[in-house]
């Protein structure tokens, strides 16, 4: 093989091994799971989390944040850093009175407040466990 | 420093203790056992130095002071009850000359119990922020939020000059219904009419004394996404008696209506934000004239690395002096006010913030003067 043809078939080898290696650099996949009592759309996640929708129904609607799963929950879904969320909060605390979602530590403490708590939505990094309702993956 | 200075700094100390008491107790509540699951104490705080060529300033010397200690709470209530307060620890100027002695106060700025009928409407009832304009309610005494070190003169709090009732007691309406790009905002309300005590308006917190209802608005539009993101633009009005009361002598009744506009949009790293109110003020049960008088702010800024952000204001007030609503407001000459300056974001709670302003009040008979102004402003 000529030295010409051994740097394309090189090229061709590092190339294919990082697109077969991306998957695995992405972000981690992010499921937004709600009480099973709790209608809602996929479109209605980005008001629940900015303060803009709290009823679903005759139902309050009891956001909870995951620590373990923040950042890549306000990038995939909200477009926005941690910074930004947390100042968003400050103002719609202050100007109109609504506390921020209820910080949960991890998807295990997410699942639980989930599933026994009324009204609940959350998110979490991992495969959602059976008997959680899943409103949309991102 | 004298005894009743000292009196003063260990006044404020001792209540500011008091209330970090009072919130690392419900902290330390909380993660004991959730059993305060959602109550939340938020604060902030500024200190500042001031310099001014101005002689016997009614906002003070130049020198350091103390700011605002606010604290506010907004607990999760069950169902759709919904509560808001907040407590303000502040050193009141503006108030007549000679009569600032130095002593902090304790002002109840907002205490509000609501409940979200929908999405689209919430109903409160107690004391409020006045919703009028922009800053009035999206800043107010949080003053690590808002650009500059000083808000515009014109929409101080009413113990610091204002010529607008900052706070109201009543029944207030709020909310927003999608439309279009946006959604259009709305707010509605009703109080007690204010009067004007010894030169500052007072909202009559303990009852309607003069029987004189405030009606008010705002609607708005605001755009959600596309070329206009954020941008939030809009219309107020309020209508009241307002009585002049001077060493406790009624000396004017006047009707005040007010009508104007605001904006405030954020493309990109920019913020710009303006507010218009125009006035049309006539002696009560007169067949006199209406007193027709304007003021306005336009602000500017560009925030750099996420954190420098220099930025300009102008302010202008042509305030009638025929009008005896402003005839008898301390703060309610007219004046132009250019100011320069910028912050700083040390970290996400705390700012940085420098402001240098010049003001001309000569259309009164006053002087014009230059301050300058640096605060740390924080929150927690």
């Amino acid at each position: 093989m000529n030295p010409t043809a051994t740097k394309v078939l090189h090229a061709v080898v590092a190339t294919s091994a990082l697109l077969c290696a991306l998957p695995s650099l992405a972000l981690a996949d992010i499921y937004v799971i709600v009480n099973s009592g709790l209608i809602l759309t996929t479109d209605d996640i980005k008001g629940i989390y900015t303060g803009d929708k709290q009823l679903a129904g005759s139902i309050k609607i009891k956001p909870l944040d995951n620590s373990a799963a923040k950042n890549e929950f306000l990038s995939k879904v909200l477009q926005l850093d941690a910074v930004r969320y947390d100042t968003l909060w400050t103002k719609k605390s202050f100007r109109d009175g609504i506390s921020p979602p209820s910080v949960k530590a991890n998807d295990e403490e997410v699942v639980a407040a989930v599933k026994s708590t009324a009204g609940a939505i959350g998110y979490i990094s991992s495969t959602p466990p059976v008997g959680v309702t899943v409103l949309k993956k991102f | 420093m004298n005894m009743r200075a000292v009196a003063a700094w260990c006044g404020t100390i001792g209540q500011a203790t008091g209330w970090w008491l009072l919130g690392s107790l419900t902290f330390t509540g909380k993660a004991q056992a959730d059993i305060v699951e959602g109550l939340i104490i938020h604060a902030f705080a500024d200190v500042y130095f001031s310099s001014t060529t101005q002689q016997q300033a009614p906002s003070g010397q130049t020198g350091f002071k103390l700011g605002n200690l606010d604290l506010y709470i907004a607990p999760d209530l069950t169902g759709r009850v919904r509560a808001l307060m907040e407590d303000v620890v502040e050193f009141d100027d503006w108030v007549p000359p000679g009569a600032n002695n130095g002593q902090p106060s304790v002002d109840i700025e907002r205490l509000q119990v609501g409940y979200l009928v929908s999405d689209e409407l919430t109903v409160w009832i107690g004391r409020f922020h006045t919703p009028y304009g922009y800053w009035n309610t999206a800043y107010h005494h949080g003053a690590q939020l808002q650009p500059t070190v000083m808000r515009p003169q014109f929409i101080a709090f009413e113990d610091h000059g204002g010529v607008l009732p900052a706070h109201m007691d009543g029944l207030w309406a709020s909310g927003h219904v999608a439309a279009g790009p946006g959604r259009i905002t709305y707010d509605a309300y009703l109080g007690n009419g204010q009067r004007i005590l010894d030169g500052a308006l007072d909202m009559q917190n303990e009852g309607n004394v003069d029987s004189h209802t405030a009606l008010g608005g705002r609607f708005g539009y605001e755009f959600l996404g596309g070329a206009l993101d954020s941008l939030w633009i809009g219309v107020h009005a309020f209508s009241e008696q307002v009585n002049d009361f001077t060493n406790g002598v009624l000396t004017a009744e006047t009707d005040v209506k007010v009508a104007g506009g605001f904006f405030h949009w954020t493309p990109g790293d920019w913020e710009l934000m303006g507010e218009f109110y125009g006035f049309d003020n006539r002696a009560h049960d007169s067949n006199a004239p209406s007193h027709s008088s304007t003021t306005w702010y336009v602000e500017a800024d560009y925030t750099f690395y996420g954190r420098i952000t220099p930025l300009a204001r102008v302010e202008r007030a042509s305030l009638n002096q025929n009008d005896g609503y402003f005839q008898y407001l301390l703060g309610g000459k007219s004046y132009t006010r250019n100011l320069v300056g910028v912050r700083y974001d040390l970290t996400p709670q705390t700012a940085l913030k420098l402001d240098a302003d010049h003001t001309n009040e000569t259309l009164n008979g006053a002087k014009a003067y230059n301050e300058l102004h640096f605060q740390v402003a924080i929150r927690f």
